[in-house]
């Protein structure tokens, strides 16, 4: 359990890192995905048990994982899909303008 | 019939029905969206009567109040609801003109934020208000790229990593919230709350003041501002600037307000941050709102600074502080509504790229520039009009718990105001050679004039206002009250 979450916590830094400190846009996405799934992880980890079942109430179980959070997992899965495809248009309509990725390079064709 | 939910059922349903009546009863769709604005408002100002009698709960597919997702409504939500239904029904009338082209796309995504608002605001559970608060960022994403301009990508882009950034950090916080409580109903979490650790208490305030603070644009998070409100069109730079962030700050202040109590925010010196963060924001906002050279750009800086002032009321965490701060949320909505949309009718007017472009145009629009003008001296805060009378309240409450710096500089605040509002108001009252009237259609000048003579009443009969808040503020103030409307209804 603390392995996960010393993992997560590097996802977290790392995605922070590469969208605070990488100036292509494709790679910001990728920052912002990166975290995303850290927090994904959090959701799963948080509702793990050991040998717990899926939590199914019509038959007994002694141990059943939590329901709550991978439903909020699900959700942000779906809300962090959605955001990556606004971005990803963004990204190629800049491109398609600028014909480059590179924040600093649009900003000073942008003048 | 129930209001509260069809507040959120009603938009959304309308918004992607839309693109079908497009398809195929092209005729009527935009009677649709007129009445649809229609019916917003006045199941808002519905609401708003009913929480005055008493508040309201509405558990969504009839669950128990402890599993099930709840929409509360207090007077206090209640008002911003009211807020939200006019602000969105004028600018539905307003749009009908301005916007020309890519309509449907338009009024989808406009309805999707108004019904994310409202959820947002109505919302008794944690996770789901992130899923609405979620939907409102989305949805302004989409609109701020809506003209298709280069700049209008670059800043939505701008927007969304700063935003996303912003809502994870807000989405840690409820994993936390969750991970040390295992509840995320609003009302359970006043009495789970205490279970949480002292470190992890520190760190939810800071993870909250993160995510939420760059959400509304507090200072050192305000850099997507400046760009995204300017870059959208008019009407919606109106929604964003009024209504948008000052949502996110309710989101903020009630999540605070249930996790916390006022005598542990007190032990971690937060009114001392918040109030001097306020300061920052302020001066921020006003010393680069009178170096810009175009006219939405100002009004955008102008909203950063106004955010200052909530946070210096809300920060004191007294009831006159709160109560100013909330009264100047009502306010400035309405005020900046009316600067934007006005900035909008000159820029489709007139070529407008910069200030100096206004040159004259009392002449050509006399009373559109007299409402601009009479707008901008409300949000100095001149004595006579609504924007003074909460001003007041936030420095009195200041100067009250000992901040004496923040109450002077909310004085200073407004001198800086008016020199750059005063530079706008002098190129607009000076005579040009030619000049011609313009013809401005009704639909531009209704929500104006309606959106200024509702801060004119407002400012001569404050006590109107003022007294719902007061009966709103007693469950924001007292999470036992917030309670008891969840459990012992």
């Amino acid at each position: 359990m603390l392995f996960v979450h010393f993992v997560i916590t590097v996802l977290f830094a790392l995605g922070l890192y590469t969208v605070l400190n990488r100036s292509n846009l494709i790679k910001i996405i990728m920052g912002i995905n990166i975290i995303e799934a850290s927090l994904i992880l959090l959701l799963v980890c948080l509702s793990y048990k050991p040998e717990g079942t899926a939590p199914i109430l019509n038959r007994e179980y002694e141990i059943i994982v939590d329901p709550v959070p991978q439903a909020l997992a699900l959700t942000a899965i779906v809300i962090g899909a959605s955001t990556t495809a606004v971005m990803l248009f963004l990204a190629i309509k800049l491109y398609k303008k600028y014909g480059t990725l590179d924040v600093g390079e649009i900003r000073r064709l942008r003048g | 019939m129930n209001t509260i939910i069809w507040l959120i059922v009603c938009p959304l349903l309308i918004a992607f029905s839309l693109p079908l009546l497009n398809l195929y009863l092209k005729k009527i769709y935009k009677a649709v969206i007129i009445s649809s604005g229609f019916i917003i408002c006045l199941l808002s100002i519905n609401l708003l009567l009913k929480t005055l009698k008493s508040p309201i709960v509405y558990s969504l597919g009839s669950w128990e109040v402890t599993s099930g997702i709840n929409l509360v409504a207090d007077p206090l939500t209640g008002i911003l609801i009211a807020l939200i239904g006019l602000i969105s029904l004028l600018i539905i009338i307003y749009s009908l003109v301005y916007i020309k082209e890519n309509e449907v796309k338009y009024y989808t995504l406009f309805l999707i934020i108004i019904a994310g608002l409202n959820g947002m605001i109505l919302t008794g559970d944690l996770f789901n208000l992130f899923v609405f608060l979620e939907i409102v960022s989305l949805a302004s994403y989409a609109l701020v790229a809506f003209r298709k301009t280069p700049k209008a990508y670059e800043a939505s882009f701008k927007y969304m990593v700063i935003g996303s950034l912003g809502s994870f950090f807000i989405l840690l916080a409820i994993i936390l919230i969750y991970q040390q409580t295992g509840t995320l109903n609003l009302g359970q979490l006043i009495i789970e709350a205490e279970s949480i650790t002292g470190v992890m208490k520190t760190g939810l305030l800071f993870l909250l003041l993160i995510g939420f603070g760059s959400k509304f644009a507090l200072v050192p998070l305000h850099t997507w501002l400046p760009d995204a409100h300017p870059a959208a069109p008019a009407s919606i730079s109106a929604l964003l600037s009024g209504v948008v962030i000052k949502a996110y700050l309710y989101a903020w202040l009630r999540i605070l307000m249930v996790l916390f109590d006022l005598k542990e925010l007190l032990n971690f010196n937060l009114p001392t941050i918040l109030i001097y963060l306020g300061v920052l924001t302020l001066f921020v906002g006003h010393l680069l709102a009178y170096q810009q050279k175009s006219l939405k750009r100002l009004l955008a800086y102008s909203s950063i600074s106004q955010i200052g002032y909530i946070m210096i009321g809300i920060g004191t965490l007294n009831q006159t502080g709160i109560i100013g701060g909330l009264f100047h949320v009502i306010n400035h909505a309405l005020v900046k509504v009316t600067l934007f949309l006005a900035a909008g009718i000159f820029s489709k007017k007139i070529k407008l790229v910069t200030i100096s472009d206004l040159k004259g145009l009392a002449y050509k629009t006399p009373i559109m520039a007299f409402m601009f003008t009479i707008a901008s001296l409300i949000i100095i805060g001149l004595p006579p009009f609504n924007v003074f009378i909460s001003k007041w309240l936030i420095a009195k409450a200041a100067i009250k718990s000992g901040f004496i710096i923040p109450g002077g500089s909310i004085l200073i605040g407004s001198i800086l105001a008016l020199t750059y509002y005063l530079k706008v108001i002098k190129l607009i009252y000076t005579r040009e050679e030619k000049a011609s009237l313009l013809n401005i259609d009704w639909k531009f000048k209704l929500p104006v004039i309606t959106l200024l003579i509702t801060c004119l009443i407002i400012g001569i009969v404050p006590g109107f206002i003022l007294n719902i808040l007061e009966q709103g503020v007693v469950y924001l103030l007292d999470t036992q009250l917030y309670y008891q409307i969840l459990f012992a209804g």
